[in-house]
């Protein structure tokens, strides 16, 4: 079990600090401020009644977290998994102002690389693909290798879960005696 | 010789130090109407401590000043603030719903029988704190509405006539209603006064059965009633005593550590005062703390402790509103006050009390340095003619040669703490010189709080000396330098003072937890539980044939265990006070529905884990409602049935089996069966074709818990829109509970409740169905069978019936109702395990039985929303997730289907 606690950095520059992973041969990033760990592949229980982006939960740690699949969500093609497949945890934040621990899985992960601002170009405008969206911008750290796109990942996430609040599950709820 | 005109100096000196006071004060709110006045009785208090004032003109003079004064605190109070102060207002809201309750508690009691001195004391007493904490926060109207239950209630007493409870008990609705807004919005205003206020002024106690005893204490004027317990004041030399009962009560001992952690409170923020520091945050924490040890002193019925701490308080408030200035003669009386509330406190826990004589002493002091100034007449008066008639010149002198002494005796105390090493020389030369310099500059100083301010020594370093010190030293480390004359030494330092700490106190000392803090223990502890079940079947382990690994390993599982009951133990509570609330409900719906009841409580110190208790109270209110306006026959029919007039619900709790059990049992005439089939038939919820007749009983009285089913010909006010079961119900189901129904014509009826005893760890059954694990409550599972091919029947529409003793039931399998993928139903292969949820049966298949286990509950994180058929996750014993389902949606939907 390789599992790896990126530990939140703060010096300067962090805003800048971005976490490269693949995806079907694309490169993607997202700043690291909102990566909490990444983790090799666990057993996913899928969870009835959600569309094929949500692979279900796993146990992270004594917490049960929902997985979603990236490759799914960008409208890439589905994979098997691999050795390298691995799951990001995400600290992701829902409009309602809530934040939650979201697993994506992903082919593989990079690097993590220095992007500053002014490295960022906008991404092209949404009439050329339907995903732009949740594309934060592109930039190129290695000059010669194809640009790196960087993702909204709390964008994407509350796209796919729409219902932050667990009310339903949490153990103190108030059940529905409205009639 | 002149002791007593010593004493009468010495209260000349008081006087002189209170006036200079309401002259300093006046003359800072720049009120020169009181300042002169002040001025011109100070003149007069002069001459006479040198021995030629008149007594006519300090009468006249100290007369002109109350009166001035006291009028013109009356004009400032009449000024409408209904305002209160935020964290004021929190504490006020937290305490008076206590308080309130109590005050039911008594008005309760008294409706059975009357109440005895002690009663009427202790609502008075309850009214009166009320009243004080109302006008604390300036909540003038319910400060007046109070008073006037207070006048009220103090007047029918005193014509001997008994209380009317409809009235209180409105006075009481009236507070809880406030108190509700109050906690909503801070700024609400009070609802409207008028017609409790009406009923307050015109309430006329009823002629007595049997008349009560009069109330002698509460008659006489100008002594203060009910402060000290007719126990303490027997005789001069008795030690103060409690109630024998009270060592009994279990909320001693957390009152004690309690009490004694806001006295450790109050004496640092005492230390803390100086003399800048008025009313500000200080005298709130002492106040608090008085405050907060009467009010708990109170409930448990320690009348010493409650009346040193309501002086102790009054006198404290009148610095928070600024009416007294502080200086450090205070400061000695509240900390003489704070010692002797610490030995009552050490008194409750074994330690030698106080003797009467000496706590109402300081009642006295602390009531006079209360009433120094508003209610002066008689205590004035006294002092002056005393004063007067002793003073001479023989006094004089007298109090002089005390004025030097206490140098000398000042100087002997240094040397007995240099002597003691506490101090070096230096230091103690440095502290007189410092004494000296205060008391040129018209301050005093005790030794000791010089020793304190200059940081040489510690508060409790000098309490250990002076309880270890003889009587003199004791005396003399407390002896003042300062132009006043020496105050008699205290009675409260001359008794013998049990040491503080010592071996006689044992406390069982509790901790307020964050119920957060409290939820992560015992999540965490959930995780080890999982963690070590993980590392005990792992394969590798499993294998190895070593002994004293699986010892070790043993012994791990049991701490394991331990810990984990250990944690949930932490979060049970009582039901005690949900049940005592329902008292109150069972009164006046008994009085609305004309059914005279009576509620008798059993169990109630059953524990549940804290959340069952929050969630158990509103089914309760709907039962118990239920079973009084339903269950209870009217007084003609019971007593044509030949019971007695009043009625009987009893309300009980119990542990069984791993689950609680809670019943509601009434004495009326049953369920109807007859009626509530033709009912159901009626609304289309049985087959009206009479197969309904050969229902069993249980499942003919579980149709009142359908929505909307009433068999009462009447809707009352009460009950009778067929709401409440329901909610009932689905409160219950939502705990996983569930609700069964016995009824025997004639003879009443019981609601039995069964609930686990948390609700985070439910007892699980898990199954297998395809590649993944699910997990199945206990609760709701009747059996679990392999099917012989004939049980099974398939239907056209795709439905399949599992023939159960000559019932058909709906058969689901588990795989297609999650994931909606068939699941071929293998006669001998698969199991089939028959759920129950209301009255409504399903067969669910699986393809195994894994093993039935306790889970603990845990949601499927943020983000996911609510999934059809699962009511959580829960984390097995290899570390994975299984879903565990929610039978009660999954028979609802699949009852749909059916109906389909």
């Amino acid at each position: 079990m390789s599992t790896e606690i990126l530990e939140t950095p703060t010096l300067a520059g962090s805003e800048d600090r971005h976490l490269c992973f693949v995806l079907d041969g694309g490169q993607f990033a997202v700043q690291i401020l909102q990566v909490r760990e990444i983790i090799a592949m666990h057993p996913i229980t899928p969870l009835p009644g959600l569309g094929a982006e949500v692979r279900g939960v796993i146990n992270l740690r004594g917490k049960i977290i929902p997985v979603l699949d990236l490759r799914i969500m960008l409208g890439l093609h589905a994979k098997e998994q691999d050795r390298n497949t691995c799951i990001v945890v995400f600290d992701a934040s829902f409009p309602d102002g809530g934040t939650a621990h979201i697993g994506c899985i992903v082919d593989s992960v990079r690097e993590v690389v220095l992007l500053p601002a002014e490295a960022i170009q906008a991404a092209p405008s949404p009439k050329v693909g339907g995903s732009a969206a949740f594309i934060l911008g592109l930039a190129k750290p290695h000059p010669q290798e194809p640009p790196v796109s960087i993702l909204d990942i709390d964008y994407l996430v509350s796209d796919v879960l729409e219902q932050p609040d667990m009310a339903m599950f949490s153990m103190d709820e108030d059940s529905d005696d409205s009639e | 010789m002149g002791g007593a005109s010593l004493e009468a100096t010495d209260e000349l000196a008081k006087m002189r130090t209170e006036v200079v006071a309401i002259a300093e004060g006046a003359h800072s709110e720049n009120d020169e109407k009181i300042e002169s006045v002040a001025q011109q009785a100070m003149a007069a208090l002069d001459a006479a401590l040198e021995g030629q004032g008149s007594l006519e003109a300090i009468r006249n003079t100290l007369t002109a000043l109350i009166e001035v004064v006291v009028g013109e605190q009356q004009r400032k109070s009449s000024a409408p603030v209904e305002d209160a102060g935020d964290d004021l207002l929190s504490m006020f809201l937290g305490s008076c719903g206590d308080n309130l309750d109590n005050i039911e508690q008594i008005l309760l009691g008294a409706e059975t029988e009357p109440l005895d001195n002690e009663g009427i004391n202790e609502l008075r007493r309850l009214i009166h704190t009320f009243k004080g904490e109302c006008g604390v926060l300036s909540l003038q109207t319910a400060q007046t509405v109070c008073h006037e239950a207070e006048t009220m209630v103090d007047r029918i007493i005193e014509e001997g006539l008994e209380l009317p409870m409809s009235t209180l008990f409105d006075l009481v609705d009236w507070c809880r209603q406030y108190v509700a807004d109050l906690a909503v919005d801070s700024h609400s205003p009070a609802p409207d006064p008028g017609p409790i206020m009406a009923a307050i002024l015109g309430g006329k106690g009823t002629e007595p059965a049997a008349a009560p005893e009069p109330e002698p204490e509460a008659k006489k004027s100008g002594e203060i009633p009910s402060r000290i317990s007719d126990s303490a004041v027997d005789a001069n030399d008795e030690r103060v005593t409690f109630p024998e009962a009270i060592a009994a009560d279990d909320t001693l001992p957390e009152f004690l550590s309690e009490a004694l952690g806001h006295l450790e409170d109050a004496e640092e923020a005492l230390l803390a005062m100086d003399e800048e520091d008025q009313a500000g945050e200080n005298i709130d924490r002492i106040f608090r703390a008085f405050h907060t040890i009467k009010g708990v002193g109170g409930f448990l019925g320690l009348d010493a402790i409650c009346s040193l701490a309501h002086s102790s308080e009054s006198l404290l408030d009148r610095f928070r509103k600024k009416e007294l200035t502080w200086h450090s003669g205070y400061g000695d009386l509240i900390l003489q006050a704070k010692d002797m509330m610490a030995q009552l406190l050490g008194a409750l826990a074994g330690d030698v009390a106080p003797r009467v004589s000496v706590l109402k002493n300081m009642v006295a002091r602390l009531d006079a340095a209360f009433e120094g100034r508003i209610v002066p007449e008689i205590s004035v008066g006294q002092a002056l003619d005393t004063a007067l008639n002793n003073s001479n010149a023989d006094g004089q002198e007298e109090s002089m040669d005390l004025e030097h002494a206490p140098e000398k005796a000042v100087a002997r105390v240094g040397n007995l703490l240099v002597d003691a090493g506490l101090i070096t020389p230096a230091a103690r030369d440095r502290a007189l010189e410092y004494q000296n310099k205060l008391q040129e500059s018209g301050q005093s100083l005790r030794f000791g709080e010089v020793l304190v301010e200059l940081g040489l020594l510690r508060k409790a370093q000098i309490e250990e000396v002076l309880n270890g010190a003889q009587g003199t030293a004791k005396t003399l480390l407390n002896t003042k330098v300062g132009p006043q004359p020496v105050p008699p030494p205290a009675p409260a330092r001359s008794s013998t003072k049990p040491a503080r700490g010592g071996a006689g106190v044992s406390l069982d000392s509790t901790i307020k937890v964050n119920t957060q803090r409290l939820d992560s223990l015992v999540d965490l502890v959930g995780e080890l539980v999982i963690a070590q079940q993980m590392v005990f079947q792992d394969p590798f382990i499993a294998a190895s044939g070593d002994e004293q690994l699986r010892r070790n390993l043993s012994q791990l599982s049991k701490i394991t265990r331990d810990l984990q009951e250990a944690s949930m133990s932490l979060r049970m509570v009582t039901f005690k006070s949900t049940f005592q609330k329902m008292h109150r409900l069972v009164r006046d719906v008994s009085g609305k529905a004309g059914k005279p009841c009576q509620l008798l409580l059993e169990g109630a110190d059953t524990e549940v884990d804290r959340n069952v208790v929050d969630k158990i109270s509103d089914p309760l209110v709907h039962l118990l409602r239920n079973a009084i306006d339903h269950g209870l026959e009217n007084p003609a029919g019971r007593a044509a049935a030949g019971k007695p007039a009043q009625g009987t619900v009893v309300l009980s709790a119990r542990h069984q089996s791993g689950s609680i059990v809670i019943s509601i049992r009434d004495d009326g005439g049953g369920l109807n069966r007859e009626r509530i089939l033709a009912k159901a038939m009626e609304k289309g919820l049985v087959p009206s074709d009479g197969s309904a007749q050969d229902m069993p009983d249980s499942a003919v009285y579980k149709l009142i818990f359908h929505a909307g089913f009433s068999t009462a010909q009447a809707v009352t006010d009460i009950s009778g829109r067929g709401v409440g079961m329901d909610v009932v119900r689905k409160n219950i189901e939502s705990m996983r509970g569930r609700i069964d129904i016995q009824s025997v014509a004639g003879q009443g009826t019981t609601f039995l409740i069964q609930l686990p005893l948390t609700l985070a760890i439910i007892d699980a059954m898990v199954v297998r169905s395809n590649e993944e694990r699910y997990v199945l409550p206990t609760l709701s599972i009747v059996q679990s069978f392999q099917p012989t091919p004939r049980q099974v029947q398939h239907l056209c529409t795709g439905m399949s019936l599992v023939n159960i003793r000559g019932q058909m039931v709906p058969l689901r399998g588990l795989e297609d109702v999650l994931h909606n993928r068939r699941q071929p139903v293998e006669p001998g292969e698969s199991t089939l395990i028959l759920v129950e949820s209301s009255d409504q049966q399903v067969c669910l298949c699986v393809d195994e039985i894994i093993g039935q286990q306790q889970v603990v509950i845990k949601n499927l994180g943020k983000g996911v929303g609510s999934l059809p058929c699962i009511s959580g996750g829960a984390i097995l014993g290899d570390g994975r997730v299984a879903l565990i389902v929610d039978t009660d949606e999954l028979i609802a939907g699949t009852a749909t289907t059916a109906a389909q």
